[in-house]
């Protein structure tokens, strides 16, 4: 039950928390890593029958004028913490990239390699990877691994959700 | 005399001696462990970063490289050894290497602040009694870095460890911009294969906030004995090229005794010194070292 709670508590937080200088930096510096240097990202104009709280945290990334991709910035629960991840989308909405950007903790920090990470590379809007099917997971790190899982699970069932009502008008 | 008195000197004077003939034995085996690292190596590099701080740090790849050496002492007296190292290539090319030299209670220090800035301080004589400095030096002689520590000789192994501030290695100094000084742990063993350069390295981000660790580093290079006359062809070129090397050796030590720290410009007109100062067609004498050294320290 307290992990139900602590789980709903960061699904708010995920979606309402104030970005910090080094969490900033980060993304910044994430974004000219994929789009190039002078590539700018600036949040989705949405219906308002959207969900307004994950488009809160979903960016559209443009270079020089032409769409460059998009990505996502939010945070999910590690075992006693929550850490802030990114994931990196292409024009047509595949991942390029998982990247766990902080992490609050010494248990789990494992999910920040990118030997585990680039497991979600390549997944696409319809997909829903699970840990221990289609997501190996990491000894020792499993609440992690779990989190993030599902964290891109969610995302990706947004971003299709997304797609579907854009697609429909 | 008074018995005691005389007891009290016998003492003393047995003591003494055996203090300094102690004192006396272990610089010997200090001295028996530096020169150990002259001779014609199989040189293997291998660095692999370790711990990052921050979780999404992503790895450099492991560096792996390989080298054949020659390490000549070309001073020696009580209380400084210097080694010159030469990297032979094809059996035929040989290049000047790096150069480190050893002091025994040495009177100054030089270290790495950063954007090429080395500052140099006097040693206190009493935190020096019974310690050797290491002086690193770069291919063109600048300086490196340098560290003050105690040789020891413990269950069979001579060694010595120190941590000192350097400028980025060769291996990565124009592909990294992520930090801009590298805290060397450097250990040196003196193996029954020739000698083991360990290090433990921290890659730091050093601003005038402060210092940022990257990410750590474990290096691991073996110097493995070969006969010496496998390196006969970079004795020979070390004999055709010493005298303009102790020219560009006095002019650096001429530099840095004069002076409390020393700025040292990367590349002038697109050419770092080492570039110029080992190209083989030049015929140098100590006028234009002098002169052509001086392009690249900043006043």
């Amino acid at each position: 039950m307290i992990r139900v709670l602590f789980f709903v508590l960061v699904v708010f937080l995920g979606v309402a928390y104030t970005w910090t200088d080094a969490l900033r930096q980060k993304v910044e510096l994430t974004v000219s890593e994929y789009f190039g240097a002078n590539a700018v990202y600036q949040k989705l104009k949405t219906d308002q029958h959207m969900d307004s709280r994950f488009f809160e945290n979903f960016f559209r990334v443009t270079k020089d004028t032409q769409l460059g991709g998009y990505i996502y910035v939010s945070q999910a629960p590690s075992m006693k913490n929550v850490f802030d991840y990114m994931i990196v989308f292409s024009p047509s909405f595949e991942i390029l990239a998982a990247k766990v950007l902080i992490y609050r903790e010494q248990h789990g920090r494992q999910i920040g390699t990118k030997r585990w990470l680039q497991q979600f590379q390549g997944l696409q809007p319809h997909h829903r990877p699970t840990l221990g099917k289609d997501v190996d997971g990491i000894s020792g790190a499993t609440i992690s691994c779990k989190s993030m899982t599902d964290a891109v699970r969610a995302t990706l069932k947004e971003v299709e959700n997304y797609l579907t009502k854009t697609e429909s008008k | 005399m008074n018995f005691r008195i005389f007891v009290h000197m016998v003492s003393f004077f047995l003591v003494s001696t055996y203090g300094l003939m102690a004192q006396n034995e272990k610089k010997q085996l200090d001295l028996f462990a530096i020169r150990a690292m002259e001779g014609c190596f199989d040189v293997s590099f291998q660095y692999t970063e370790t711990f990052a701080p921050e979780v999404d740090y992503e790895k450099a790849y492991d560096y792996t490289s390989s080298a054949f050496e020659w390490a000549e002492i070309i001073e020696e007296s009580d209380d400084k050894i210097v080694i010159q190292h030469l990297l032979i290539i094809n059996d035929s090319v040989i290049i000047k290497h790096w150069r480190q030299d050893w002091v025994y209670e040495a009177a100054y220090e030089f270290s790495y602040n950063k954007d090429y800035r080395w500052t140099i301080a006097d040693l206190i004589a009493s935190e020096v009694k019974g310690k050797w400095t290491q002086y690193v030096y770069q291919v063109d002689d600048s300086p490196r870095y340098s560290g003050t520590a105690t040789w020891t000789h413990v269950d069979g192994v001579s060694s010595w460890y120190h941590k000192a501030d350097s400028p980025l290695p060769r291996r990565e100094f124009s592909k990294r911009s992520d930090y801009n000084v590298m805290k060397r742990g450097n250990r040196v063993s003196i193996m029954p294969y020739g000698w083991l350069h360990e290090q433990d390295n921290d890659k730091i981000i050093r601003s005038d906030e402060g210092d940022k660790l990257l990410v750590q580093e474990k290096g691991y290079n073996t110097y493995k004995r070969r006969p010496d006359s496998d390196c006969a062809s970079a004795q020979k070129w070390w004999n055709h090229n010493h005298e303009v090397w102790a020219n560009v050796r006095e002019i650096w030590e001429e530099k840095l005794g004069k002076s409390t720290s020393i700025k040292l410009h990367k590349r002038v007109d697109d050419k770092s010194l080492y570039e110029i100062l080992l190209q083989g067609s030049e015929v140098w004498d100590r006028a234009k070292l002098e002169s052509v050294i001086n392009k690249y320290l900043i006043p």
